[in-house]
């Protein structure tokens, strides 16, 4: 357990098992048959155009541990300072972050492949990658919250409650939404019924799907809130702009995963590659999030900068 | 401890600084005068300032490509470098 631990605080080391296994799923496991099929591929033109899919991205998770590891960086810098302790913790909700980017697609495109040989692995694999993909960002968006909590607290700001209201509307909005046509997906179920995207049987997937899902959007926006407040009531000219950086790369992140999290629980998908509007959608929101670790790092080396000059 | 109006010249500094470095102003000025002065925070004094300042402004240069913000903040701590007669006569 230890030398997971320890494995997974290395972001570069991270980054290199995590896009090996990705690159070896694409290249050497079976294909997906019904892709093959309805766009008349090869075997070979579909693993190169599953591969110009996965290189961007590939690209994308090696910002993201980069971004991480900058973080990283400035809090060992910092972390004998009163706020130390909590940058600390911001930096382990930005590697959580990084694999909250990657590791469930590797999990998918890995399990994917093994379900496209063995279609009794496929519910298995549809369970595991849901569950990876909600987890995941849920521990980065609670870790991230609490760092931004007890940093505010330090800078003694006071929640705007009208701030708060329009949170939770928003919140409850998306909520219902999801909740409706969740619901209309799972018409004329049972309740033991698994026969659905999920795998799952319809009165384990509110509990365990729908009501997380909702839950870690709010953490999750809660912690971009809480962000935002600490980055504006930041002292000191030059170290508010690098702050800044860093407050508008993860809020960048996470409304991304928010967003990606939320198609995927609108339209589950099993695997089919579609070249849809929203793949184009969803290759756009991981861009966001390569453009937010790229901001995270960049913040994250200028007030590194200015405790090492 | 050089001290003058009952604020040491160190925490004068400092005040200064935190306008540009915020919460890392005070390790900032430390590190500066202990690497480059050579002498503890606490000893720094009012003929240290202008040598200071002139490392200060090379080491902000590092910190950001803003000149305008470079040249407020050392114009503010060269305020401080004036002898307190001369600040006298320029605020009297």
């Amino acid at each position: 357990m230890q030398s997971f631990i320890s494995f997974t605080k290395r972001p570069l080391f991270s980054f290199a098992v995590l896009a090996s296994l990705y690159l070896f799923a694409v290249i050497f496991l079976p294909v997906n048959a019904a892709t093959v099929n309805e766009y008349r591929f090869s075997e070979f033109e579909y693993r190169l155009v599953t591969l110009a899919i996965g290189l961007p991205l590939i690209a994308i998770w090696l910002i993201a541990f980069l971004g991480s590891k900058k973080m990283l960086d400035y809090a060992y810098t910092v972390r004998k300072t009163p706020e130390g302790k909590n940058f600390e913790q911001l930096a382990y909700g930005c590697l959580w972050l990084a694999w909250s980017i990657a590791f469930p697609l590797v999990l998918s495109n890995l399990l994917g492949s093994l379900g496209n040989a063995w279609p009794d692995l496929k519910p298995i694999a549809i369970i595991l990658a849901n569950y990876s993909s909600l987890i995941l960002p849920l521990v980065a968006f609670t870790i991230i919250g609490n760092a931004a909590w007890r940093l505010l607290i330090k800078t003694k700001v006071v929640l705007n409650v009208a701030g708060l209201r329009a949170l939770v509307l928003l919140t409850i909005t998306i909520g219902v939404i999801y909740c409706c046509i969740a619901a209309n997906n799972l018409l004329g179920l049972g309740l033991a019924d698994s026969d659905n995207a999920y795998k799952l049987p319809v009165w384990l997937i509110i509990p365990t799907i729908i009501i997380p899902s909702i839950y870690m959007w709010f953490i999750g926006l809660f912690a971009v809130y809480k962000l935002s407040l600490f980055g504006g009531q930041a002292k000191g000219l030059l170290y508010k702009q690098s702050l800044r950086l860093v407050v508008a790369g993860l809020a960048a992140v996470i409304i991304s995963l928010v967003l990606l999290q939320y198609i995927a629980g609108l339209q589950p998908r099993d695997w089919r590659l579609m070249f849809d509007y929203e793949l184009l959608f969803v290759l756009l929101l991981r861009l966001l999030s390569g453009i937010g670790f790229a901001l995270i790092a960049l913040g994250a080396i200028r007030l590194k900068r200015i405790e090492d000059v | 401890m050089a001290r003058a109006h009952g604020q040491s010249v160190y925490d004068k500094v400092v005040s200064v600084t935190h306008v540009y470095l915020g919460p890392a102003a005070d390790r900032f000025i430390a590190r500066q005068v202990e690497n480059h002065l050579h002498k503890a925070p606490e000893e720094l004094s009012q003929k240290d300032l202008r040598s200071l300042i002139e490392w200060i402004q090379v080491v902000v240069s590092l910190i950001t490509d803003d000149n305008e913000i470079v040249e407020e903040y050392t114009a503010e701590l060269r305020k401080l470098a004036k002898p307190v007669s001369s600040r006298k006569n320029n605020n009297g």
